[in-house]
This record gives C-alpha cells, sequence and structure tokens, in this order.
C-alpha cells in the first residue's frame, strides 16, 4: 500500500501535546520508517491517523489529507482499515482482549466473520512462522511482557496486514523481551511489509531502517536515510534527544553476588531467600547496599527483581537468612519505616488533588514550607497546585520522589524507572537520582536501560545464575 | 472432562436463578450444590469447585449442629446471615465454574449465534475480561498504599478514613479508565466493529452432553417443585 500524507495538521481538544502542523509524507510498501522525537512530538499521532483512530476514537479534527493507494482514510470503515493496518502499541497489559493466547490470536479473524477451519489452520501457520509453539493455549496473565508482546504481534501477524503501525512496542520490555520482537520485526520486513514505528529506544532498529523521520513539535524537522542514521554517533543522537543507535552491554562492571557482604552496609542481605507462593524466587543471597551510592539490579525477566525491591521495602518476608538495617537484624516494620519505592507504574501511588496536597498527605500540618522546598528541587513547584493526573510520567514519577523525601526515607528503591522515557527524561532521571545519591540516599534501581545504566552507574549487580 | 456449549451454561444459570426462587432452602440446595460440584470437576475445574463445595458443607453443618446450641441475637443474626448464604451459594458457585471455564471469544461468538446484540455481548466480555486485570491492578494498589503507611484494618481505617478510601479509589478509577481506553482502541483496530457475524475458531454447536446437563438440571428442579407442592 502506498501511504501519502498531504498538509496534514491536528490537535487533540484538551491536549496541547502531539500536535501534528503541516505534515508531508510519502511511504512506499516495503519501507521501514521510523518516526523519532522526543515524548510529545507527535510521532504516536501519526500512527493513529493511520489506523483511524484518530478521529475515531480519538477526538479532533485533522486537516489535511490522508491517502491509501490514493483513496482517502476517510472513506474507509474502521474494520476495513483494520484488515489492511496491523497496529501493536506500548503496553502489552492492555492491548489484548481474551484471556487466552489462541483466542487472542485468532481474535481479528473471528471479527472478520471467517470460517472455523480457515481460522484454525491460519493459527496453525501464524504459531509455526512465528515460533510461538510453547505459548499456544496459555493464560495471557501469566506471561511476562515480552510474551504478551509477541502475541500481539502473532494477532496482527494472522489478519496479514499490508502495514504495521508500533507504537512504541519495546516500552515496556526488557533486553530479552526487545530482542525477541527484533526476530518479528526481521521476520515482517523479510515478507515485504512495510513497517512504520515510533520508538525511543532505537538500537534494537537501526539494521532494519530505511528512513528516519525526525519530528519537533509536530513538524518534521528532519529526514535521514537508513545509512546516514546508521553512521551517526551517540554524540550527534543525543544532541537531538535521541538514544543510542547500538546495543552496549554497559561496561560489564557487574559485580557478582558477594560472598561476604561489607557489614557496613545501609541495607545488608545474608544468606537470604524468598519464597512466594511455596516457589523460591530468591535464593541464597548475599549483597551490601551501601549509602550514597546507585545501585542497579539487572537479570532475566523472573529473576526475582521485583521481589526483591518488595522484601527490601518489607512488602515480602524473607524466608531463611537475615536483612540487615544499619548493622541490625531488621523487622518488615522497620524496613518498611526507612524504605520507599516508586513503582514501575506510578499511577498506583499518587492519590492526592494536587500536587502538594500529595506531598503533605499524611504528614504534620506544618510541613507546607517543606514541601515547597523539595518541590521546587524537584522541578515542580509551578505546578503545585495541579492534579498530578494532568502532568507527564516523568513528572509524575518525580511527585512519588518528592513525596519519599517529604517522609524522610533513606532507602530509595525504583522500579523501571526509565521505561518509556525520552532521552532528555531518562538523562534527567539519572542525575536525578545522583542528586539524591550526593545527599546520602542509598539508591537501588531495577532496570534494563544499558543507557540509562551507563550514565549513573556505581554499581551494577547481575540477580539470578 | 466435558465441553459445553456457552449457550448451555447460559440456560444453566438461569434453571440455578429460579430454582433459588422456587425452591425453599433443604436437602434440594445440597443436591443442587453437589450437581454444580459434579458439573465444575467435569468441566476441569477441579480445585476450586471442591473447595467451594466444602466450604458449602462446613457451613451446613455448623448450622445444623452448632447454630442451634447459640441464642439470643447472635443466634438470630447468624440465622439470617446463613440463610441469605444458602440462597445465592449455588447461583454464585456455578457462576464461578462458568467463569472460569468460558473463553470471551467462545462466549461472543455463542451469543452471535442466537442474534444477542453486540451492544450487549460487549460490555459481558468486557467484564469477563476486566476481573484478572483488576486483580493484577489490586496487588499494586496495597503495595502503594502500604508504602505510605497506609493500610487496610480497621484501626487505619477508622483513623483516617478519608485517606484510605482516596488511595483505595482514586488508582483503581485512573487505572481502569485507562485500561478501559487503550483495551478499545486496540479492540478498534482488530475490528472489533465489523457488522458481520461473528465466527469462532471453536466448534460451537449444542451438543448431547448440552442436552444431558439440561435434562439433568431440569428435571432436578422439577423434582425439588413436585416435592415441595407435594409435601
Amino acid at each position: 500500500m502506498n501511504i501519502e500524507l498531504k498538509n496534514v495538521s491536528f490537535a487533540y481538544p484538551e491536549n496541547e501535546k502531539g500536535a501534528l502542523k503541516d505534515i508531508n509524507l510519502e511511504i512506499k510498501q516495503g519501507e521501514f520508517v521510523l518516526l523519532a522525537g522526543s515524548s510529545g512530538c507527535g510521532k504516536t499521532t501519526i500512527t493513529r491517523i493511520l489506523n483511524g483512530l484518530v478521529p475515531g476514537f480519538y477526538n479532533g479534527k485533522p486537516e489535511g489529507n490522508v491517502l491509501l493507494d490514493g483513496r482517502n482514510i476517510s472513506e474507509y470503515k474502521s474494520y476495513e482499515l483494520s484488515s489492511r493496518m496491523g497496529s501493536v502499541f506500548q503496553n502489552p497489559r492492555t492491548q489484548f482482549f481474551n484471556v487466552d493466547t489462541d483466542s487472542e490470536i485468532t481474535f481479528g479473524l473471528e471479527n472478520a466473520g471467517i470460517k472455523s477451519a480457515e481460522i484454525n489452520s491460519v493459527l496453525e501457520n501464524v504459531t509455526g512462522e512465528l515460533g510461538l509453539e510453547n505459548l499456544r493455549g496459555r493464560d495471557i496473565f501469566k506471561l511476562s511482557g515480552g510474551e504478551k508482546q509477541k502475541i500481539a504481534f502473532a494477532s496482527v501477524y494472522a489478519s496479514n496486514p499490508e502495514v504495521y503501525l508500533l507504537d512504541e512496542p519495546s516500552a515496556n520490555l526488557d533486553t530479552e523481551g526487545i530482542f525477541e520482537l527484533q526476530k518479528v520485526l526481521r521476520k515482517i520486513k523479510d515478507d515485504g511489509k512495510t513497517v512504520i514505528i515510533a520508538e525511543h529506544r532505537l538500537y534494537y532498529l537501526t539494521e532494519f531502517v530505511d528512513r528516519v523521520i525526525y519530528l519537533k513539535d509536530g513538524r518534521i524537522d528532519k529526514e535521514f536515510s537508513g545509512t546516514e542514521f546508521r553512521n551517526m554517533d551517540s554524540r550527534q543522537l543525543n544532541e537531538l534527544g535521541l538514544r543510542t543507535n547500538s546495543y552496549s552491554k554497559g561496561k560489564e562492571k557487574y559485580t557478582k553476588e558477594y560472598d561476604l557482604p561489607d557489614e557496613r552496609g545501609m541495607i545488608v542481605l545474608k544468606n537470604m531467600s524468598v519464597d512466594l507462593g511455596g516457589k523460591r524466587v530468591i535464593d541464597n543471597l548475599n549483597k551490601s547496599f551501601e549509602k550514597g551510592k546507585i545501585c542497579c539490579v539487572i537479570g532475566k525477566n523472573g529473576a526475582g527483581k521485583s521481589t526483591l525491591l518488595r522484601t527490601i521495602c518489607g512488602l515480602v518476608k524473607k524466608s531463611e537468612g537475615s536483612v540487615l538495617l544499619n548493622g541490625r537484624e531488621a523487622s518488615l516494620k522497620q524496613l518498611k519505616k526507612s524504605t520507599f519505592m516508586v513503582m514501575q507504574d506510578v499511577n498506583y501511588q499518587l492519590f492526592a488533588d494536587s500536587v502538594l496536597n500529595e506531598c503533605v498527605l499524611g504528614t504534620h500540618k506544618n510541613s507546607i514550607d517543606t514541601a515547597e522546598k523539595i518541590l521546587d528541587e524537584m522541578d515542580l513547584l509551578e505546578f503545585k497546585e495541579r492534579h498530578p493526573n494532568t502532568l507527564s510520567g516523568g513528572q509524575k514519577q518525580r511527585i512519588a520522589i518528592a513525596v519519599s523525601l517529604m517522609i524522610d526515607k533513606d532507602i530509595l528503591l525504583f522500579d523501571e524507572p526509565t521505561s518509556g522515557l525520552d532521552y532528555r527524561n531518562m538523562h534527567k532521571c539519572a542525575m536525578l537520582l545522583k542528586k539524591l545519591a550526593a545527599k546520602g540516599k542509598t539508591i537501588i534501581v531495577v532496570t534494563h536501560d544499558e543507557e540509562f545504566i551507563e550514565c549513573c552507574q556505581d554499581d551494577v549487580f547481575r540477580l539470578g545464575e | 472432562m466435558i465441553k459445553l456449549d456457552p449457550r448451555t451454561k447460559v440456560i444453566l444459570i438461569f434453571l440455578t436463578v429460579f430454582f433459588s426462587i422456587f425452591v425453599p432452602t433443604g436437602l434440594f440446595t445440597c443436591a443442587w450444590i453437589v450437581l454444580v460440584t459434579v458439573l465444575g470437576i467435569m468441566l476441569g475445574r477441579v480445585k476450586k469447585t471442591i473447595r467451594a463445595a466444602v466450604f458449602f458443607a462446613a457451613l451446613w453443618l455448623f448450622a445444623i449442629f452448632i447454630l442451634p446450641m447459640l441464642h439470643g441475637t447472635v443466634h438470630t443474626s447468624l440465622l439470617v446471615w446463613l440463610g441469605l448464604v444458602f440462597k445465592c451459594y449455588p447461583c454464585c458457585m456455578l457462576a464461578g465454574v462458568i467463569i472460569g471455564t468460558t473463553q470471551i471469544s467462545e462466549f461472543m461468538a455463542a451469543m452471535a449465534k442466537w442474534n444477542v446484540s453486540r451492544s450487549v455481548v460487549m460490555p459481558l466480555a468486557i467484564m469477563f475480561r476486566y476481573f484478572p486485570t483488576l486483580k493484577e491492578d489490586w496487588g499494586h494498589i496495597r503495595d502503594a498504599m502500604s508504602l505510605r503507611g497506609i493500610s487496610l484494618s480497621p484501626l487505619c481505617f477508622l483513623k483516617s478514613p478519608g485517606v484510605v478510601i482516596d488511595a483505595l479509589y482514586l488508582p483503581v478509577l485512573v487505572t481502569a479508565s485507562r485500561t478501559a481506553d487503550e483495551l478499545a482502541a486496540s479492540a478498534i483496530t482488530r475490528g472489533i466493529e465489523n457488522p458481520n457475524r461473528r465466527t469462532s475458531r471453536l466448534d460451537i454447536r449444542i451438543k448431547c452432553v448440552d442436552v444431558l446437563a439440561i435434562l439433568i438440571f431440569f428435571s432436578t428442579f422439577f423434582a425439588a417443585l413436585i416435592f415441595q407442592i407435594g409435601g
């Protein structure tokens, strides 16, 4: 399918971000096009215009013409578009409609009313071609993020669209998941499909890209060919606010599990094991986390990274060994008292009606001055009257950090703080954590973001194996 | 193990509702629970079905042997509560079995065969899909509350009910509305609005087992009615 955007402009009714201004773009069948740029530059909006979600689902009135094979997109019904444009979104948790994998893969075909026998033969083919035999007949809620994303691809693949529209498909994946995703993309590209992808994390796309469209404030600011993009170094990319185009596995500075942890650490784990639901998740772990340092915890899916954080926060009970806080065995209550975790989905943690109230919630009445000082430090003072939900992801994250400073916790834990952040926000987050460490906080970060680790590596610790 | 057409399951639910309305609590309630238990096990939901049946048996034995020994307000309130539980138990247990053993796509295709309109089926299908999501969210929200020193204990609730309620409902609301949006967007791009009749990869037909299951449930219901009128 040939795609043509002519003088396309669009604005969301209640949000100034993500608007498009006078976009002219032509994409030929079989091209692999990367839409790059900082958060809110409009790259997601382009994918939404092409799959019909703008204006079908998101309100607003697009101007200009979008032509698919010369025919105006407004002449297509949503279900006609769905058979030609396949969309994969960023959140693996919310893009499946069924609870079991087989039904999800065939969902599009069932919607189209295709005969049972044909659906089943397509299901066999798809699982064979994408190598998903081990994911057949599973409960989707029990799959890892990477596996969910593979099922989302399979579901689109089954409908055999000509164009794949991808909106940050790697945002919630770990390194392993990203390499799985890369394999699927290779297959799609080899099949001659068009791929249009909006993404922050770029390294896994470098080998495929035919063209990079760089957007800034809703306009096409620059355009690079695949070769030009591959030749850019990290300085050039970072100047544009883009992330690296090559995979670097940190500097193999990984510290293995210490045999004898340094007892002077803030938090010391000695021969600690944790069981969850009768299964050993963490086995005989020795490690100390020091004051004023950032420790990045990496490891595969299911290695127990989240469980480690939850144990240190006092949310999970260890089953063997000891957790020492300032050299003394700590109870769950003591751990809860001195730790705070910023969760991967920070929305669970914010519940006041304004940023300022969020900070003073549960503290003493006369704490408003302190709160304002901390908000200033977090670059949030100008938003103090705003509702937390009207702020961006990075800002919400900083509110949670402000809360932890208000209740004066010494140990701060972060679960994937940079997933889905663009280069600037990722860098900002890293600098902030460094500042907190310099203030004497102990910082433990579970992450698989290699660039982030590069930015703030004091100590990298691999969990498991 | 057997498989039933989702339409049969809907019929069984209705039969159970009628049973609860027209047949007073008694031995037939136990018989009905036995039927539901057998059905649940045959549909492949073994552990949870047995657990539910054992819990029912425990309550039933409590009502027979321990309740008469109690007096006063405790006796009355327990009696009323147990009466209500025994009325609802068969329906709730069967609903649990059916939700646990029916796939969303299967349900939607079966309803399409009955020509039930999409505007009725969709919300039901989304409800099926939402329960496990809520369960996941719930775990995160409890963690988040605990990190702020808020717990769901009665003591904490009495001390600051406003904070506990805020901490609960806002995150549930925000995450639920976002989930709903993203889910809808993804369903639309997969052609859910297609007016063609929906099909299923599964073979959905009323078979012998379906007829048999309906017959067994219906005759038990009928016997209970006759017995009640006769006796």
